[in-house]
């Protein structure tokens, strides 16, 4: 059986997604929905068509639709974190070969707009980095991180996917709102790339390394998404860290130590 | 040595101080002066002996080596990396 809910427009990443419901618990999947994405239900200017996105929620023994584009399930958390996933692929399609997109977190300072984007793949921290610093500074992203040539970045303040208490089963889907991040400043501006290497083997505290440009580039391009679709994006690159000056690396073990390390660097 | 090689084309390619970087995809690869210099060469087929000329005359021949067979190394090597790419033999 499936009950209808009106659908509900998500904007992030300079794009527009539309997102509609199904299933018999489609009434208490879009309730969650609004509850998650609090930052991101305000419409943009001039956004970009990222399409849309079928999501359902079922009660057990109901069959749900398959497919492209499609997210169906039983169980609440699991469709709402699947939904994340999905809205962030479908934005990061949306802006290929107009946005130098990093796979990273970003904060700001709420006043002057500086931002601090910090790269590295999933499992090493991106998150617990964006909760801490987010008290602080506005928060701008924990996933993707999307710059325009001029250096500006394009806010996508999506839930952050926070592990449950029991350690087991999918990540609770939770609204910076709820967090109490601050919201990220009108024009956020990068001014500093750090890009995390977690080994839990590092002795000591963390260590910040500045890389040389050839350095900063060979390393960051596989923690982009879509770098060949840009027009030059090596030049592209190049320029944008001739401005933010160099990358920092920054080898750690724990991600609690992080925050204050990262607020020093934006200064 | 006969065959010719070629370059791969990269999507994009930047000059830096001590050689070049190549994006192919997502991968980026660092090459050095000799690497940058063939490849740009390479924009058009080359044999390895002609190679070895201009490297002599941009670089100078190395003193203990023979420069064809350092030419095909450091040819072989880029092959190997996905910069050049046999295009046949010479006639």
């Amino acid at each position: 059986m499936t009950i209808g809910a009106p659908g509900l427009e998500l904007s992030g990443l300079s794009c527009r997604l539309e997102i509609a419901f199904g299933g018999s618990r489609a009434t208490e999947l879009r309730a969650a929905m609004e509850r998650a994405w609090t930052r991101c239900l305000t419409g943009l200017p001039d956004p970009a068509d990222a399409g849309g996105l079928r999501v359902e929620l079922h009660a057990e023994g109901e069959r749900g639709s398959h497919g492209e584009g499609v997210v169906s399930g039983t169980d609440l958390a699991r469709v709402l974190q699947n939904t994340t996933q999905s809205v962030t692929h479908a934005f990061v399609r949306a802006q290929a070969g107009s946005l130098l997109m990093l796979h990273g977190g970003a904060c700001s300072d709420p006043v002057t707009g500086a931002t601090v984007g910090f790269v590295a793949p999933g499992g090493t921290g991106k998150t617990t980095l964006a909760r801490r610093l987010g008290r602080r500074l506005g928060y701008v992203t924990d996933e993707t991180v999307g710059i325009r040539p001029d250096g500006s970045v394009v806010p996508y303040p999506k839930p952050l996917s926070i592990r449950p208490a029991s350690g087991t089963g999918p990540k609770i889907e939770t609204s910076p709102d709820e967090l109490g991040l601050l919201p990220a400043p009108d024009s956020p501006r990068l001014t500093r790339l750090v890009l995390l290497r977690r080994d839990p083997s590092h002795p000591g505290p963390s260590r910040l390394t500045p890389l040389n440009m050839s350095e900063a580039i060979v390393e960051l391009a596989p923690e982009s998404s879509s770098l060949s679709s840009l027009p030059r994006p090596l030049h592209l690159l190049a320029e944008l860290l001739q401005c933010t000056g160099p990358v920092l690396r920054c080898d750690y073990a724990e991600a609690d130590e992080l925050a204050p390390r990262l607020l020093e660097v934006l200064g | 040595m006969s065959d010719r090689v070629v370059r791969v084309e990269p999507v994009d390619h930047l000059a830096i101080d001590d050689g070049a970087l190549l994006l192919y995809e997502r991968r980026v690869l660092r090459v050095n002066e000799l690497g940058a210099s063939i490849f740009e060469w390479c924009e058009q087929p080359r044999a390895v002996s002609e190679l070895a000329s201009l490297l002599a005359e941009e670089f100078g021949s190395p003193p203990e080596a023979d420069i064809e067979e350092a030419t095909l190394a450091v040819v072989t090597e880029l092959q190997e990396r996905g910069v050049l790419k046999q295009t046949g033999s010479e006639s």
